[in-house]
């Protein structure tokens, strides 16, 4: 009956044991419909496992019609493929009209979710709380309304990923909102908005800045980011089609570009790029630690991986490097944040798990924690280096690595957003200059 | 097995082409396997209930069959009456009864954790109608017990029905090898479709604001609470409509017919209409083994609105063993004998003011009832009731989340255009036999595939009507 809950029971049964992996290369810029999620994440899970079951449905009863027609044949499938394109146009015309879901980006224009308001029952991540109550602004930011006189008031905005959105944490509950708390109880003039959006990678927080952030020239930008840009280089082809155009360089991307065009087109783009985020493991999902297998890896697999991430690096630091200056000629005051994680070569003090050589059973090939904590370092690092132009607050160090702070390796519990909140806020204290925090 | 599950497209994948190519004697046993299956993904071993009550209702009726006085015929009658009862009593009203009794004082019987077997309540009433027929002397008792268990348990209407009678389903059983048309694929596959895509797109998108609403009804506003109450009206025909299309679509697909269950219920302009098509197979059922031989409306109006009221009850309480059903069908009752007393049937409204206003009452009495059928409990939907008509606003509609309603609207639009332009107008048959009429057929088919593919909730989500 209660279909969210039964997705939620469904997650709960079959991914509770998995960890979260940090993405690869892949298209990250909307990979998040966090309006939608929920309902066509299932449809993609059962797609995942017995998609051949519709097309073997569909085609048996196709063929056994023909054969059910012996005179005719030919004219009968005509008419049934007249049918099925007229079907398809009707589809077009009716998604024109009215679409449910409608694409997170629009005639390469980012569409953000404005005035939310839900609450949902949460049955599959143990940590978190049973009721989550979850809204976004007239912006489509998580946070109080913009106010009347922006300019006069300290203004900050947060941008990140999913670790920024916080979307599995009630309103109240995200780490942006109890920053804000602590702000305005000390300035009521303060304002801060969480932009994050789940799934956005430095190309998605670039759109972001150019499309929303600069009209609104917020005095602070607070961007946490990291995970999202692991072993990414440029956008791929999905991205590209958010910019509308038509790409000529293949047979292939013609047709994706033109696919792009139609309400249908995009509908299924949005549904296919839900499909990938599912498949890479960008679903959040509760990680059980004592559930996970050891993975030693040998010393060349891990310089090998490192050696890796040279031109991805550098791809990074060139993107991170034109968010400062964009922010920077609008006059808006740029603070990075390194990603805090779960990673690393520790025992974890809530369970008394040896962290280092966990990964995941189901892939013996795969990264082990001191790996991925190796690898973030120096994504983390890209973002250190900028200390000289720009504030930069150290998070992934200062975060204490516990697993009551976190439900998988990189999204922070209630607890864990508190104790986030309070890490910034007393970095803030020294960043922000006396005159704006008055 | 759900219908919306790939679990059933993957079995239906299997069960179709060799049911197709196979000749009758052999897609008999097919089809008892097949049944067996879908049957046994709930709970396999509840398929031995299935079979108890199969074999209980064979032998009965020819029993029946074999004596010779009306007298020794009735005796067995009850004896199959009886025991298929039991078998449902046991499983759906112990709890129920011996609680009550317990409330009371009057017993100290423990709690009994049981599963309910999945569509039980269908089967016994299909084995009870088959065993009174017999006793009718409208059929004659099947003495072929695969085709006999075939009936009882044919999965398209195993679990939910349509609970078809013996007269008309057996004689298409006995021989099985009928020839399967185009137009039966091409009609069969577009009612399987339009099923799946009032339960995947409509009820369940709908299921969710009415399951969030309803969970946390002390703290929603009135209007909140009376959308909920009205999006789960349409909620629970999409539900319970879209399985009737589905295991309609899939006999059909296999060459059978099955009667009509629903034939556009809340466009109704009165109750006593509602009921003639609301869940056609149950009420019929319901006026045909209840209704009339408790004496109908042959004695009198007192008598008849007796009778209407217990036939109502016992209709809700066939819904489940909970008070909320039997207040609910005591509300039909009252709705249906006061129409009668005021002499409302037999009106024809042909102005379209009085249609509406008979459209609007009905529409809103309906829904009052659905408040007892959705609520947990009487309190419960007691205070839902107080807070519709104290707490009252319109203005907290705003407060409603816009991307949450707009999918909601669209989906009763879209809903509400198909039926009213195509639904009501053509039956998929009609379609099929005009001009280009497999063409319209294989439109409208994909119209839905690729809606029900988009915007469908493929959370193998049950059927309200599973419980019962």
């Amino acid at each position: 009956m209660l279909s969210q809950s039964r997705f939620a029971g469904y997650l709960a049964m079959n991914t509770k044991a998995i960890p979260q992996r940090p993405r690869s290369t892949q298209s990250l810029l909307f990979v998040s419909l966090w309006d939608n999620c929920l309902r066509h994440i299932r449809l993609d899970m059962a797609l995942d496992s017995l998609s051949p079951c519709w097309l073997a449905a569909i085609f048996t009863i196709f063929i056994a019609s023909m054969t059910a027609a012996p005179k005719n044949t030919w004219k009968k499938g005509r008419a049934i493929g007249l049918g099925v394109i007229s079907g398809v146009f009707l589809c077009e015309v009716i998604l024109r009209i009215y679409n449910p879901v409608p694409p997170a980006v629009k005639n390469g224009k980012l569409v953000l979710p404005a005035n939310q308001k839900k609450t949902f029952t949460n049955n599959w991540i143990s940590k978190l709380d049973k009721q989550i109550h979850y809204s976004r602004n007239s912006l489509g930011f998580r946070g109080p309304e913009l106010p009347f006189n922006p300019t006069a008031i300290l203004s900050i905005i947060t941008v990140g990923g999913s670790t920024t959105e916080c979307k599995y944490l009630s309103d109240s509950c995200t780490w942006s909102s109890r920053l804000y708390e602590k702000l305005h109880k000390e300035n009521p003039a303060v304002w801060l908005n969480n932009a994050g959006i789940d799934g956005h990678t430095t190309f998605g927080h670039l759109l972001l800045i150019k499309e929303y952030i600069l009209n609104l020239k917020p005095r602070y930008l607070l961007l946490m980011t990291g995970v999202n840009d692991v072993e990414l280089d440029q956008p791929d082809d999905f991205d590209r089609m958010a910019e509308k155009k038509i790409d000529t360089r293949s047979a292939k991307l013609l047709l994706k570009s033109l696919v792009n065009h139609t309400e249908l087109g995009r509908s299924f783009m949005n549904y296919y790029q839900l499909k990938v985020a599912y498949k890479k493991g960008l679903i959040h999902r509760e990680t059980d630690l004592a559930s996970l297998v050891d993975n030693p890896l040998k010393e060349e697999v891990i310089s090998a991986k490192l050696a890796k991430q040279s031109p991805y690096l550098i791809a990074y630091r060139q993107r991170i490097d034109s968010i400062i200056t964009l922010c920077q000629r609008a006059g808006i005051q740029p603070i990075l944040i390194t990603q805090p994680a779960l990673y690393g070569n520790y025992i974890d003090s809530a369970t008394h798990i040896s962290v280092g050589n966990k990964w995941m059973a189901k892939d013996p090939l795969g990264d082990n924690c001191l790996l991925m904590e190796k690898v973030l370092e120096s994504y983390n690092d890209v973002l250190r280096s900028f200390s000289r132009k720009t504030s930069v607050i150290d998070l992934a160090r200062l975060m204490p690595k516990n697993s009551i702070y976190f439900y998988d390796f990189t999204h922070v519990t209630n607890a864990g957003a508190g104790k986030m909140a309070d890490l910034l806020y007393s970095e803030l204290s020294l960043l922000i200059h006396p005159v704006n925090k008055k | 097995m759900l219908f919306n599950s790939f679990d059933f497209l993957f079995f239906f994948a299997i069960v179709f082409p060799l049911f197709y190519f196979l000749p009758g004697q052999y897609r008999k046993v097919l089809l008892f396997i097949a049944s067996c299956v879908f049957y046994m993904w709930f709970i396999p071993y509840y398929i031995l209930v299935l079979f108890v009550t199969i074999l209980i209702d064979y032998f009965a009726a020819i029993r029946i069959e074999g004596r010779e006085t009306k007298s020794r015929k009735k005796n067995m009658l009850l004896i199959g009456i009886l025991n298929t009862c039991l078998v449902l009593f046991f499983f759906k009203y112990y709890n129920f009864f011996f609680e009550s009794f317990n409330f009371l004082g009057l017993t100290k019987i423990p709690h009994w954790n049981i599963i309910l077997p999945v569509g039980l309540s269908f089967h016994v009433f299909q084995s009870l109608s088959y065993v009174v027929e017999v006793y009718r002397g409208n059929i004659k008792a099947e003495r072929n017990l695969l085709v006999y268990a075939n009936y009882v348990m044919l999965f398209p209407q195993l679990v939910a029905g349509p609970i078809e009678r013996a007269q008309h389903l057996l004689p298409q059983l006995r021989t099985c090898n009928h020839r399967i048309s185009y137009q039966d694929i091409l009609t069969g596959a577009t009612r399987f479709f339009w099923g799946l895509f009032k339960k995947l797109v409509v009820a369940d998108t709908l299921g969710v604001f009415v399951n969030n609403t309803y969970g946390s009804y002390a703290e929603q506003p009135g209007i909140l609470l009376l959308l909920a109450t009205i999006f789960f009206a349409i909620q629970i025909y999409c539900d319970f409509s879209g399985y009737s299309d589905m295991a309609i679509g899939v006999a059909r697909m296999l060459g059978f017919r099955f009667n009509e269950n629903f034939n556009l219920p809340y466009f109704a302009t009165s109750i006593t209409q509602f009921w003639r098509r609301w869940h056609i197979s149950l009420s019929s059922w319901l006026r045909d083994y209840l209704y009339i031989p408790f004496g109908g409306n042959r004695h009198g109006k007192l008598a008849m609105y007796k009778n209407l009221m217990l036939t109502m009850l016992l209709g809700g309480l066939w819904h489940g063993a909970s008070w909320n059903f039997i207040i609910w069908g005591g509300l039909h009752g009252i709705y249906l004998s006061i129409e009668k007393a005021l002499g409302l049937p037999s009106l024809k409204l042909r102005n379209i003011f009085f249609r509406f206003t008979g459209w609007l009452i009905t529409f809103s009495l309906v829904c009052f009832a659905w408040i007892f059928f959705r609520s947990p409990g009487l309190q419960q939907a007691g205070n839902i009731i107080k807070t519709i008509f104290s707490h009252f606003s319109l203005h907290d509609v705003f407060a409603i989340d816009k991307t949450e309603l707009g999918p909601i609207l669209n989906d009763i639009i879209l809903l509400f255009l198909l039926e009213w332009f195509i639904i009501r107008k053509f039956s998929f048959d009609n379609i099929f036999e005009k001009k280009y009429g497999d063409t319209y057929l294989a439109a409208f088919s994909t119209f839905l595939i690729l809606y029900i593919f988009l915007f469908g909730n493929n959370d193998n989500s049950q059927f309200i009507y599973f419980q019962f």
